[in-house]
This record gives structure tokens, C-alpha cells and sequence, in this order.
């Protein structure tokens, strides 16, 4: 016997809709993993990322949300920052379902990443001080992309 | 297959409609195939007692002490919904648009056609695979209440079921 059924989006509509007028939830603003990865097919298509340098390292920032970030920041923002460092590699969206294998816990927060090209990571971590992730109250964890 | 807890403490921090989608999408698909064969079937019934159940749930999130996991608490919010719209008029008895093309269509009938105290029980118990302890709980009544439920259900259902074969024989 089934034990699930398919939900027609218009249910789905109404019950945000209700949640919303009675005051239990806001309505999404561009999330900040939406908010990258706009700005980054903007720079690209628009061809204003400059070609990356080549400076021989490659640093992951891992953008993590925070009460006081998650719904802040602009395409516009963004897409301004990647554009002028100069060193923008990549970037990927992440979506909000985690799956969490073996003894680790997972606290929601990582929302998306930039790939960056530096020479070292004293200049990673300036390019990612930068970033408008910070001043709305986020924070980026730096890792280098080992070299095997 | 989501991180439920993980899900729930991203919503208590945005309190957004994205975040909540996470886990409406995950669970809702469960609870309305529930809330349609406790509501006898009736599509209107169901969506306004998963809806009503939504809005008690994300008001009593923060309190949600994880003493069970999220989708047996959610599933007990969907119960009280739905007797208490069962209370206001059962709707007439009807196959779930869903189950139709079930090889279980006789027997969803069946199910549709139980007292609901025998249906409640029935569906928890042997659709959703509640423990007779689980039922107790999210139905307020005895382990040993909901076992001679599940007795009164299937002897039911047997009934039923063998008029069906009579009939079309």
C-alpha cells in the first residue's frame, strides 16, 4: 500500500501563504548560495571576471551563514566582489538538504563556496576579508586544495 | 532522505520559506496519504488538516524536545487535525485518488469504511508501523486499547472483504 502521495504545488502555496500571514515565516530573499552563483553566471556571461592569475594555489572559501547573514547581501554585491578580485575560479551553489554518513554532525550552515586562485594564504585570507559575507555577519572558513 | 535535525535548527535560525520547504517537501508527502485515509478519503479534508497541522507544528517547533523523531510527533499533529474536522462531520466514505490504482483498492475501502477509533489505529499500526506503545501516544489511549482496536479493525476489514468477494462472484 502506498504510503505517500504526490502534493500538488498549489497546497504547497497555501500552506506557505497561511504560515506567512500568521507571522510564522518570512518570505525567502535570494539565499546567499543563489545570490553566488548569480553573480558568478552574470560575471561570466558578461565577461567582466578578469582572467584569473596563475599564481600556482588554489583556496576553497567556505561561506557559512549565520542568524545575522542569512538573507542579506545582493546579487549586485556579490557579483561586484567576484568581479574585482581578480582571482575567481569557480563557485557552486549548495542546497539546504544535508545527508550526514558515519560519527560527524552537520550544522546547516555551510551555503555555498567561491573558488579562488592566490599566492599564498596570507592572500587568500585578504581576497576573502574582503568579501560582503562578512559584513553581513557570515563567515568564510579557508582551505587549501591539496596538491597531489 | 533529510537530516531532520539538522533541517529543523537551519529553520529556527532563518524561520524563512526556503528553509521550511525543506522540511514540508520531506514529510508532507507521508502525512497526506495519512490524512486521507483518516479522513475517509476526502482530498478537502486532508489538505485542511495537514495545512491546520503545519501551522501548529511551526508554532511549536522551538519547544519540539526530540523525545520522538519528527515525523511521529508531525504524524500526532495530523491525527488531532483530522478528528477534529472528522468532529465537525465525517465526510462520506471514498478511495484515496491515490490508492486507485493500488491492487489494495478493496481494502482501502475497507479502511475507509472502519469506525475512526478501529481506523486511526489500523492505519498507524499496520500502514505506518507504529508500535501499539507509538499509537497509545500520539492517540491518547492505552497500548492495550489500540491492540484490541487493531482486533475490532481486522475482524472488520474480513468482513468486508469477503462481502466484496461474494458480491462480485
Amino acid at each position: 500500500m502506498k504510503n505517500e502521495t504526490e502534493i500538488d504545488p498549489g497546497f504547497e502555496r497555501r500552506v506557505v501563504d497561511s504560515l506567512r500571514n500568521g507571522g510564522l515565516i518570512r518570505r525567502s530573499r535570494l539565499p546567499i548560495y543563489l545570490a553566488i552563483a548569480a553573480a558568478l553566471i552574470v560575471g561570466f556571461f558578461a565577461g567582466s571576471f578578469e582572467r584569473p592569475r596563475d599564481p600556482g594555489r588554489e583556496f576553497l572559501l567556505l561561506l557559512h551563514e549565520t542568524p545575522e547573514s542569512a538573507n542579506r547581501g545582493s546579487v549586485e554585491e556579490y557579483g561586484r566582489w567576484a568581479r574585482n578580485t581578480g582571482a575567481m575560479r569557480d563557485g557552486e551553489k549548495l542546497t539546504d538538504q544535508v545527508s550526514v554518513l558515519g560519527p560527524g554532525h552537520s550544522d546547516g550552515s555551510l551555503a555555498g563556496f567561491f573558488k579562488i586562485t592566490a599566492k599564498s594564504r596570507e592572500e587568500a585570507e585578504a581576497i576573502a576579508r574582503t568579501c560582503p559575507h562578512l559584513r553581513h555577519g557570515g563567515w568564510i572558513e579557508i582551505r587549501e586544495i591539496a596538491r597531489l | 532522505m533529510i537530516d531532520d535535525r539538522a533541517a529543523v535548527d537551519r529553520f529556527l535560525r532563518h524561520r524563512d520559506e526556503h528553509s521550511f520547504l525543506t522540511i514540508f517537501r520531506a514529510h508532507t508527502p507521508a502525512l497526506m496519504m495519512m490524512a486521507l485515509r483518516l479522513m475517509r478519503g476526502s482530498k478537502a479534508d486532508a489538505e485542511d488538516a495537514v495545512q491546520e497541522a503545519w501551522m501548529r507544528a511551526v508554532a511549536s517547533l522551538p519547544r519540539f524536545g526530540w523525545r520522538s523523531s519528527l515525523r511521529t510527533w508531525l504524524c500526532g499533529i495530523v491525527v488531532n487535525c483530522c478528528r477534529e474536522i472528522s468532529r465537525k462531520g465525517p465526510p462520506p466514505a471514498q478511495v484515496p485518488h491515490d490508492a486507485r490504482d493500488d491492487m489494495g483498492m478493496d481494502l482501502e475501502r475497507g479502511i475507509a469504511e472502519l469506525p475512526e477509533a478501529a481506523r486511526e489505529v489500523f492505519v498507524l499500526h499496520e500502514i505506518y508501523g507504529f508500535t501499539h506503545d507509538e499509537v497509545g501516544g500520539l492517540l491518547g489511549i492505552e497500548a492495550g486499547t489500540s491492540k484490541s482496536q487493531l482486533h475490532h479493525a481486522r475482524r472488520a476489514l474480513r468482513e468486508f472483504l469477503g462481502e466484496e468477494n461474494e458480491e462480485r462472484n
